[in-house]
């Protein structure tokens, strides 16, 4: 589904990814984790096509598609969708509108005429209810005013109606208390599937022990340095990185 | 018959004509202070930001006695199914064959006699100046070449029907001018709908007046969408009695040079005022918002705010005086400006001013002036919506915030949609369902 090759980009001069490749099938869920500043969300952004990040290098198949190419917009109807670390606040558009326009140009784009207000107000109303999630958050302005967890669960809600091909979860777990947490995971996990992929970024193991992946990856310093299974991340959350990074210094000496 | 800006005696002979709904002694005393004047420049500092060239340049037609509206005009101006009570002003002169009030609202025109009759102090009052230096636009308004047309609501009464005032230009110069008298606890929904054709350019000069009794409610929603060509200047003042409540929306559509002063006195206590406009100006227009609130007397709070958006060219003012007297203790005032640049050669000022003679008072303001917010535009297209689709919600959401206030919602829409399709958007948004 996904094929990045020797991806490279940059912000405000700086190199951040320094070379990352990564094969994503259908049906897969990847971790990918490493300690602050090592290129995680950068990543994210790079894949949903923020244009302050510049790709110096390399390449990124979707579908067979050349995704780098494509416009945000056109990304997410093709069925990318980024989680955000940091959802954005909207004021003056509610939630409800939000998305039955941005459903509605997904389905334009596929040629596929617009869902009316009381079809989508059914299917939303189920998605909420997937996701125990209090229905008058429809009507308020997008994450105005939300809690940190009513953020990102509305994150996870949007993934439910959107139902994107890939979705990348940009930290989704950090700053949600034990009940949101797993809230949140049970809400990923209902819409997993052997037809789409997950790629959770992410610095705790603790979202792993909900949403079990079925590969980790270690990024540091803008690159991929260790991939396993489900162990590794074990691994991490008991010693840290340090390890890792005695590992490679003892390759390249 | 023609307004000639550079000739000032025919112009000051114009208007010592009468005409029908004019107040005795008022228009003599103006025609006197007006030949004492000179024509306002941008080193006064209350025309600073004016462009008042076209006006001062052009040579403006006066319309005649015949009346030219039918009913097709007035199409473009009708808010979808809202029904109204409808008064037709054509350049500035009331329209009786397009007005149409229904048999059974309890609003009523007076005669300037009838009026003086009830509101005896009504005479001083519009004879007064509203700035401390004398204004040229105010003084030629005051003349009499066109009367007011008065508008009463007796006590008690509600309006439940809006008033449809539509000021209908055909590109000439019109001096409109209103006068609404809300009766002790009565309550009106008045819309003024500023409109017009015309490839020439026009000029209008209006004057609105609200006196609100006791405990009277209104909801006040001025449009200002003169043709393309044509100069604005529109002053409006509420004088606030006690417990009042006066909730003016001033949107601002089109025009190649709007100025709009709003003033409100709180001249009693309690009262409660709301004065909020949006000001859309694209191409090389200039639109310009000059408010003033006197809180004169305690326990009143006034509600301010404005939002420009800007394209093009176009030049945004906002300059906003809040003042609140020595007596008018636990007075509650806060003001808003913000203005959204669509374009790099759009500017927009803000000029925010407090001054306070009070010591028990909770006074507040703020201005920003920026883009559209490029994270907020990343977070639309991440979930598939395009970019110009993307630019539009928002500047739809930056404008409703304002236009969600006026209690009728087919001009809500009907605003919104014109909002829309002046920036040339792809789409229009509804409501919440």
């Amino acid at each position: 589904m996904l094929s990045i090759q020797n991806l490279h980009a940059s912000v405000g001069g700086k190199d951040i990814l320094k070379g990352i490749s990564l094969e994503v099938k259908a049906g897969e869920v990847h971790a990918i984790m490493g300690p602050n500043g090592s290129g995680k969300s950068t990543l994210s952004k790079v894949l949903a096509g923020r244009d302050e990040y510049e790709v110096t290098a390399g390449s990124v198949s979707y579908l067979g598609k050349d995704l780098l190419d494509l416009s945000p917009e056109d990304r997410a109807r093709e069925g990318v969708f980024l989680a955000f670390q940091y959802p954005v606040e909207i004021p003056g558009v509610s939630n409800i509108m939000f998305l039955r326009t941005a459903l509605n140009e997904i389905r334009k784009y596929h040629g596929r005429e617009p869902v009316e207000a009381p079809e989508f107000l059914k299917l939303v109303r189920e998605k909420t209810r997937i996701l125990d999630l209090d229905e008058s958050l429809l009507k308020r302005p997008v994450n105005e005013g939300f809690s940190g967890g009513e953020k990102k669960r509305n994150e996870i809600f949007q993934m439910a109606v959107l139902e994107p091909k890939l979705a990348i979860l940009d930290e989704t777990d950090s700053g949600l208390d034990i009940d949101a947490l797993r809230a949140v995971s049970e809400g990923i996990n209902k819409l997993k599937s052997s037809e789409n992929a997950i790629i959770m970024v992410t610095h705790y193991q603790r979202l792993l022990d909900y949403i079990v992946p079925d590969f980790v990856h270690v990024l540091l310093n803008g690159k991929i340095v260790k991939s396993g299974n489900r162990e590794l991340a074990l691994e991490l959350e008991e010693k840290g990185y340090d390890w890792i990074r005695e590992e490679l210094k003892e390759e390249t000496a | 018959m023609t307004a000639d800006f550079s000739q000032k005696s025919g112009l000051v002979k114009l208007a010592g004509l009468t005409g029908a709904g004019a107040f005795p002694g008022i228009s003599e005393k103006a025609v006197k202070t007006l030949e004492t004047l000179p024509f306002p420049d941008r080193k006064t500092e209350f025309w600073k930001y004016s462009r008042l060239d076209g006006v001062k340049s052009g040579s403006f037609t006066v319309a005649g006695n015949s009346f030219s509206l039918t009913e097709p005009d007035l199409e473009a101006v009708r808010f979808g199914s809202a029904e109204t009570d409808r008064i037709v002003l054509e350049d500035g002169r009331l329209n009786q064959q397009m007005t149409a009030i229904h048999s059974g609202s309890p609003v009523r025109m007076l005669t300037p006699d009838q009026a003086l009759e009830l509101f005896p102090g009504l005479a001083d009052r519009l004879t007064g100046g509203t700035a401390a230096i004398p204004d040229y636009f105010a003084e030629l308004g005051k003349t009499s070449f066109s009367g007011f047309l008065i508008l009463f609501l007796p006590a008690g009464k509600v309006q439940k029907r809006p008033v449809h005032l539509i000021s209908y230009t055909t590109g000439t110069f019109s001096q409109p001018k209103l006068l609404v008298l809300s009766g002790k606890s009565s309550e009106l929904t008045l819309i003024e709908h500023f409109t017009g054709k015309s490839s020439a350019a026009g000029f209008t000069n209006s004057d609105v007046r609200f006196l609100t009794e006791e405990n009277a409610v209104v909801h006040h929603v001025r449009i200002v969408d003169e043709p393309a060509e044509s100069a604005h200047i529109g002053r409006i003042e509420a004088w606030m009695q006690t417990n009042s409540v006066w909730n003016s929306r001033v949107i601002t559509l089109g025009g190649k040079m709007v100025r709009n002063q709003i003033t409100a006195r709180l001249e009693g206590e309690g009262a409660n005022c709301r004065m909020e406009g949006v000001y859309l100006a694209t191409g090389s227009s200039h639109a310009e918002n000059i408010t003033l609130i006197d809180h004169q007397k305690p326990n009143g709070t006034s509600q301010e705010t404005f939002r420009g958006i800007l394209g093009g060219e176009a030049t945004g003012v906002f300059d906003g005086k809040i003042i609140v007297q020595k007596g008018a203790q636990k007075t509650f005032a806060n003001q808003s400006n913000k203005n959204l640049l669509l374009s790099d050669q759009a500017t927009a000022d803000a000029k925010p001013q407090l001054e306070i003679y009070a010591d028990d008072v909770k006074c507040y303001h703020g201005a920003t002036v920026g883009q559209l917010d490029e994270t907020q535009l990343f977070y639309l297209q991440s979930r598939g919506i395009g970019k110009d689709m993307a630019r539009a919600l928002l500047t739809h959401a930056f404008a409703l915030d304002v236009l969600r206030g006026i209690p009728v919602p087919a001009i809500v829409t009907w605003l919104d949609h014109q909002i829309l399709d002046r920036l040339n958007s792809p789409v229009h948004f509804g409501e919440e369902e």
